[in-house]
C-alpha cells in the first residue's frame, strides 16, 4: 500500500512538473510553434533555376503528367470553380466593385507618414547604390522608405505603389504603400540606428552616413525626396512562403501552394502589371490576430520591379521574356545559330537599343507582349502548372477592371507628368484586353450561369467584352442525366443563343449535368468544355475544363 | 383632412421612391445569381494526402539533402551579407594595388597569383598617376612559375611618350617537344624544362590611343633541361632529340633589339564586336657567350571583328605569321622558334591550334589563321553566354621555299564562353584535329 502511495506521489510530481514546464499543453492554438521560413534571392535562384529544373522529371507525378499531357487541377476551388476567401486571397473588386477612392487608396493599415515633424531613422540599408530607411514618424508609426534609382525619378516608387493597388484590388494581401515626399532635414538618425552598407558590415547610421546615402537619391524640382512608404505590417514576421508545398506548422494551410489557383494565377496578374520579380523572396507570412483569432496571413511584398521598372533603373530588355537562366531559350538560340532573333531582341532593336521612354515610365509597352509567353524571373512550377481554367479565372478578374478603375489605381503613383500616368494607364488598359482576349480564347469564356425558370442562361464574356461577335456562335450542349455518380447522355443540341431550355429533361431527371462547348464563327473548332451541375432545378456546380 | 392629405402625399412619395429604386436596380437584380459563387463549399474539402505525394516524389528525396544544405548555406550567405563582405575585402585589397589572380590552365589545373601596384600600395597614386611600379607572381599547380616587375612612366610631360623597365623570371618545368618541322610525330613527344630570365627596356610613343610604336631592348637567358617526366621521355634521352640535332639544346643567352607597331581599334579587349588589332614586329637577336643564336624575327598579327547586324553575332578573324631568319651562319634556337598548338593563352610560348597539344609544332616559320563565329545564346543583365564555332588552320615550316599548302593542319570545334560586362571568366571548348580531341577550360579567349 505504501509502495503504491509512493508511486502515486511520484506520478503526481511528474504531472505537476509537466504542467509547470508545459503550461500550454492541450491548447494547440497557443502552443503553436511557428518556424520562420528564411527566403532569399540566392536560394530562390538555386532552387528554381537549378535544383527543380534538374530534378523535374524525378517527380513521378510530373513525369506522368508530362507524358500523358495531363493537367493538374487547382485544389482550392469551390463548387462554382471560384477561389473562396482565405488567408492568401480575398475576392475584392471582381466580387464587389471598389469605388475610385478605394481603388486609389488600396490597403489601409494606418495613416501615411506624417507630413510634418521629424522622421527618426531606426535602420538603414544600402544595396547596389540604393539606400532605404526604416523610419518612425512623430505619431510613432513605423515605415520602410524605398526610393527611385538616381536617374529615374518616380520610376520605382510609382511602380511599387501602382502595382500594390492592383494586387490589393485583385485580392491579395499586401502592405500599405504610399508615395511620400519629404525634405532631407526631417530625417534624424536614432542614437541606436545601424545600417548594412555595400561592405556587408553593420555600421552605425549617423548624420554623416545619412547625408552620404541621400547623395544617391534623386530629388524633385522642389528639392524634396520621393519615397514609396510602406507601413510596417503588424504581427510576427514568419519569413516568406513557398510557392510549392505548404507550411507544416499551419493547420489552415491545407493545400500545396502550387495547387492554389491564386498562386498559379500570379503569373497572369504579374503579366498584367509587368511584375516579373514575383518570387518567394518577395512574400511574407505574418502571424496576425484578427477578431480574436490568431492565424498566419500570407502577403505579397516588394513591387518596385513592376511596370517599366527594374531594380536599378529601367527594366532590362530580356526581363519578362526569359527566366533568369532560361535553358529553353538558350537552347533555341544555340540551335538558331544566332540567326534567330528573340522577341525581346526585336523589341529592343526597334527601341533603338536605348531606354527612350520617360524616366518615370522606364521600359514598358505592349510590343511583343504575349500572355502565353510571359515569364517571371524564376520558373516556378506553380506558374507552369497554370491551367486554362486558372487563366480564365484570372482573366475574368482582370477584365472586371474598367478603364476608369485602372486610371484610379495609376493615380496612386502620383506621377508629376500627366502624360506619364496616361501612358502607363493606357498600356495597362491595352494589356488588360490582350490578356482577356488570350485567356478567353484559350478557355470557354462562359460565365454567370443562372436558372431562369427551366432555362439555363449564361453570358459569353468574350462577346460581352467585345472580343468576339455574337453572330455565328454555336453552343454544343450535351444534356446528361446524373444518377448517383454515373451519367447518362440524354441529348445533344446546338443552340445559337446563350440559353438552354431544360424543361423537357428537368421534369424527368432531378440531377442534370450540362456540358457546353463553344464553336466560334471563324475558327470552326470547339472550345474546351464547361460543365454546369443542375440539382433540383438550381445551379449546384460549375467546372471549367483545365 | 390636411393631415390625411399629407399622409397620402407621403405614402405616394415613399411608394414612388421604392418603385424608382426597383426600376433602377432591376437590371442589377436580373444579373444577380441565385447562388453564392464565392461560397466556401469546396469541391475537394479534404486536404490531399501527404503519403501519396511522398510516394510520387520518392526519387527526389536523395537529392533533397543537397538542396537542404545548399539552401541553408545560400540563406546564410545572403542573411549575413557574406558575398558583400568578400567583394568589399577584394575591392579593398585592389584599392591597395593588389589584384589576386585565379585562372584555369586546364580542366584539372588552375593558376594562382597576384599583381601588385606598389604605388597604390603606398597610396601615392594621386601624386604619381602616370608612373608604374608593379610586380606580379603566378604559379600553376602543375605547370609554371612566373614572377617579375615593371617600373616606368607613361604620358611623359603630357606627351604620348612612355618608358619602362621590365624584369621577369619564368620557369616551366613540363614543356612538350615533338621535334622540329611540320611532319613531326605526336608519338615522339619529349619533355623539357624552360627557365627564362629577362631584363627589358622599352621606349614607346602613342600619338593616339589607337596607335603605338615601341622599341625594346632586352637581355634574355634561357636554360633548358630535362624537365619533369610526366610519363614522357626527357628531351636528352631520346636519340632524335639529341644535342647535335636540336639547336639551343642547353639554352642560350642573347640580346634582342625589337621594334613593334600596334594599331588597335577593338571596342573591347575581350569579346570585341567591331574593329581590330594589327601588330607588326621586327627584332634582331644575338647570342652571348658561347651561344650560336643570331637571327632576325619578323612577326605579323592581325585580328578583325565583324558585327553581323547585331552585337550578338560576331565573326572574328585572326592571322599570325612569324619567320625567324638566321644571320651570318647563326642559329635559331629551338626554344625561340615559332610554335603552334593549344589554346593560345600563352602566345609567347605557343599559338592557337586547338586540336593539337600545346607546343605541338616547332619551326623557324609559322602561319596561322583562326576564324570564329561567336553568337550570344543567353543574357541576363551584364552576364552573357556565347557559343563559338571555330576553325584553326596553321602550319610551321623552315624557309619560305619549304612552305607547302598540304602541310596545313586544321582543327575545328565548338565552345561556350561566359562573361560579365564583356570580361570573360569561363570558356569551355572542345576542339578536334587529326591527332585527337582536346577539351579546354579557360578563363580568357585566344584572341
Amino acid at each position: 500500500m505504501l509502495k503504491e502511495a509512493a508511486h502515486f506521489k511520484i506520478f503526481a510530481w511528474f504531472v505537476i512538473a509537466g504542467l509547470a514546464l508545459f503550461p500550454n499543453m492541450g491548447n494547440a492554438d497557443q502552443a503553436a510553434n511557428y518556424k520562420k521560413n528564411d527566403v532569399g534571392l540566392y536560394r530562390d535562384v538555386f532552387d528554381q533555376n537549378i535544383y527543380y529544373e534538374g530534378t523535374n522529371f524525378l517527380h513521378l507525378e510530373r513525369l506522368y503528367r508530362a507524358i500523358f499531357r495531363k493537367k493538374s487541377r487547382s485544389a482550392n476551388i469551390n463548387i462554382f470553380d471560384e477561389v473562396p476567401d482565405s488567408n492568401f486571397f480575398t475576392n475584392r473588386h471582381a466580387r464587389t466593385r471598389l469605388n475610385a477612392r478605394e481603388l486609389e487608396e488600396g490597403f489601409r493599415q494606418g495613416a501615411p507618414p506624417s507630413s510634418n515633424g521629424k522622421l527618426t531613422v531606426t535602420k538603414g540599408k544600402f544595396e547596389g547604390l540604393h539606400p532605404g530607411f526604416y523610419v518612425r514618424d512623430d505619431k510613432g508609426d513605423e515605415y520602410l522608405l524605398k526610393f527611385d534609382p538616381l536617374d529615374y525619378f518616380e520610376l520605382a516608387t510609382g511602380a511599387e505603389t501602382v502595382a500594390n493597388r492592383f494586387l490589393y484590388a485583385i485580392g491579395y494581401n499586401v502592405p500599405q504603400y504610399d508615395v511620400f515626399y519629404f525634405n532631407a532635414d526631417r530625417l534624424v538618425p536614432a542614437p541606436e540606428a545601424t545600417t548594412v552598407d555595400d561592405t556587408g558590415f553593420c555600421k552605425k547610421l549617423d548624420q554623416a552616413k545619412l547625408e552620404e546615402y541621400l547623395l544617391y537619391l534623386p530629388q524633385g524640382d522642389d528639392g524634396k525626396y520621393r519615397a514609396a512608404a510602406s507601413n510596417l505590417l503588424k504581427g510576427e514576421n514568419l519569413g516568406g512562403f513557398s510557392f510549392a508545398g505548404r507550411r507544416k506548422d499551419d493547420r489552415e494551410d491545407i493545400y500545396d501552394h502550387q495547387d492554389r489557383r491564386e498562386i498559379r494565377a500570379l503569373r497572369v496578374f504579374s503579366s498584367w502589371i509587368n511584375n516579373n520579380d514575383v518570387r518567394e523572396g518577395n512574400t511574407l507570412d505574418v502571424l496576425v490576430e484578427e477578431n480574436g483569432r490568431s492565424f498566419i496571413k500570407h502577403y505579397l511584398i516588394d513591387f518596385n520591379a513592376s511596370l517599366g521598372a527594374g531594380s536599378d533603373g529601367a527594366k532590362p530588355p530580356m526581363f519578362t521574356h526569359e527566366y533568369m537562366i532560361d535553358y529553353g531559350e538558350a537552347t533555341k538560340a544555340f540551335l538558331g545559330l544566332g540567326l534567330w532573333q528573340k522577341p525581346w531582341q526585336k523589341r529592343w532593336q526597334e527601341a533603338g537599343e536605348t531606354f527612350s521612354q520617360s524616366p518615370a515610365v522606364g521600359y514598358f509597352d505592349n510590343r511583343y507582349f504575349d500572355p502565353s509567353k510571359y515569364k517571371t524571373q524564376l520558373p516556378y512550377f506553380a506558374f507552369k502548372d497554370l491551367t486554362r481554367a486558372d487563366g480564365f479565372w484570372a482573366a475574368r478578374i482582370i477584365m472586371s477592371f474598367t478603364d476608369d478603375d485602372i486610371r484610379a489605381m495609376v493615380k496612386a503613383g502620383e506621377y508629376s507628368e500627366p502624360e506619364d500616368a496616361d501612358y502607363i494607364a493606357q498600356t495597362l488598359i491595352e494589356r488588360r484586353d490582350i490578356i482577356g482576349r488570350y485567356w478567353f480564347s484559350e478557355s470557354n469564356p462562359l460565365d454567370k450561369f443562372s436558372m431562369t425558370g427551366d432555362a439555363l442562361t449564361f453570358n459569353n464574356l468574350a462577346v460581352d467584352y467585345g472580343f468576339e461577335s455574337k453572330e455565328g456562335i454555336t453552343y454544343h450542349v450535351k444534356i446528361i442525366e446524373k444518377i448517383k455518380k454515373r451519367g447518362k447522355e440524354l441529348e445533344t443540341i446546338q443552340i445559337s443563343q446563350p440559353s438552354v431550355d431544360l424543361g423537357k429533361w428537368l421534369s424527368e431527371a432531378g440531377s442534370l449535368d450540362i456540358l457546353i462547348k463553344t464553336e466560334w464563327a471563324q475558327q470552326g473548332e470547339l472550345s474546351p468544355m464547361v460543365l454546369v451541375e443542375i440539382r433540383q432545378g438550381k445551379v449546384a456546380g460549375i467546372i471549367h475544363e483545365d | 383632412m390636411g393631415r390625411m392629405k399629407h399622409c397620402r402625399t407621403s405614402f405616394y412619395k415613399v411608394a414612388f421612391f421604392f418603385l424608382g429604386v426597383l426600376f433602377i436596380a432591376s437590371p442589377l437584380f436580373a444579373q444577380d445569381l441565385s447562388y453564392d459563387r464565392y461560397t466556401e463549399t469546396l469541391r475537394e474539402p479534404e486536404a490531399p494526402s501527404r503519403v501519396g505525394r511522398s510516394i510520387a516524389h520518392f526519387l527526389v528525396y536523395p537529392f533533397e539533402i543537397i538542396r537542404y544544405g545548399t539552401d541553408k548555406t545560400l540563406v546564410a550567405i545572403e542573411k549575413h551579407h557574406i558575398d558583400k563582405k568578400v567583394k568589399w575585402i577584394y575591392e579593398k585589397i585592389q584599392s591597395y594595388g593588389i589584384s589576386p589572380h585565379l585562372n584555369f590552365v586546364s580542366m584539372s589545373n588552375r593558376s594562382y597569383g597576384a599583381d601588385i601596384d606598389f604605388i597604390r600600395l603606398v597610396q601615392k597614386k594621386e601624386y604619381l598617376p602616370d608612373s608604374t611600379l608593379s610586380g606580379w607572381v603566378r604559379w600553376a599547380e602543375d605547370g609554371y612559375f612566373r614572377a617579375g616587375g615593371k617600373v616606368g612612366w607613361s604620358l611623359i610631360k603630357g606627351t604620348g611618350l612612355r618608358t619602362f623597365g621590365i624584369a621577369n623570371y619564368e620557369n616551366r618545368h613540363e614543356e612538350h617537344f615533338y621535334g622540329v618541322g611540320p611532319h613531326s610525330s605526336a608519338g615522339d613527344g619529349a619533355v623539357f624544362s624552360w627557365e627564362e630570365t629577362k631584363l627589358e627596356y622599352q621606349l614607346g610613343y602613342s600619338k593616339t590611343p589607337e596607335w603605338g610604336i615601341d622599341g625594346k631592348f632586352s637581355y634574355r637567358n634561357v636554360n633548358i633541361s630535362g624537365g619533369r617526366d610526366g610519363g614522357r621521355g626527357q628531351i636528352g634521352e631520346i636519340p632524335t632529340f639529341s644535342e647535335e640535332r636540336i639547336p639551343g639544346f642547353h639554352g642560350d643567352s642573347f640580346l634582342t633589339w625589337k621594334l613593334e607597331v600596334i594599331h588597335d581599334t577593338r571596342n573591347q579587349k575581350e569579346n570585341s564586336t567591331i574593329g581590330g588589332m594589327q601588330r607588326f614586329g621586327f627584332s634582331f637577336n644575338e647570342g652571348l657567350n658561347s651561344s650560336l643564336a643570331r637571327f632576325f624575327r619578323y612577326e605579323t598579327e592581325v585580328s578583325h571583328y565583324f558585327r553581323l547586324g547585331a552585337d550578338r553575332r560576331v565573326l572574328a578573324f585572326h592571322f599570325y605569321g612569324e619567320h625567324n631568319d638566321e644571320v651570318n651562319n647563326g642559329q635559331v634556337p629551338f626554344h625561340q622558334m615559332a610554335k603552334l598548338g593549344g589554346y593560345g593563352t600563352s602566345p609567347h610560348m605557343s599559338h592557337t591550334l586547338r586540336g593539337y597539344d600545346f607546343n605541338r609544332f616547332f619551326d623557324e616559320s609559322a602561319l596561322l589563321f583562326n576564324i570564329e563565329y561567336r553568337y550570344t545564346i543567353w543574357e541576363y543583365r551584364d552576364y552573357k553566354l556565347d557559343t563559338v564555332f571555330f576553325w584553326d588552320e596553321g602550319q610551321v615550316f623552315g624557309e619560305f621555299s619549304e612552305f607547302q599548302l598540304s602541310d596545313f593542319r586544321e582543327s575545328y570545334g565548338i565552345g561556350f564562353r561566359l562573361s560579365v560586362a564583356n570580361v570573360m571568366f569561363l570558356a569551355l571548348e572542345v576542339a578536334h584535329g587529326d591527332e585527337g580531341t582536346n577539351l579546354y577550360v579557360k578563363g580568357s579567349s585566344p584572341f
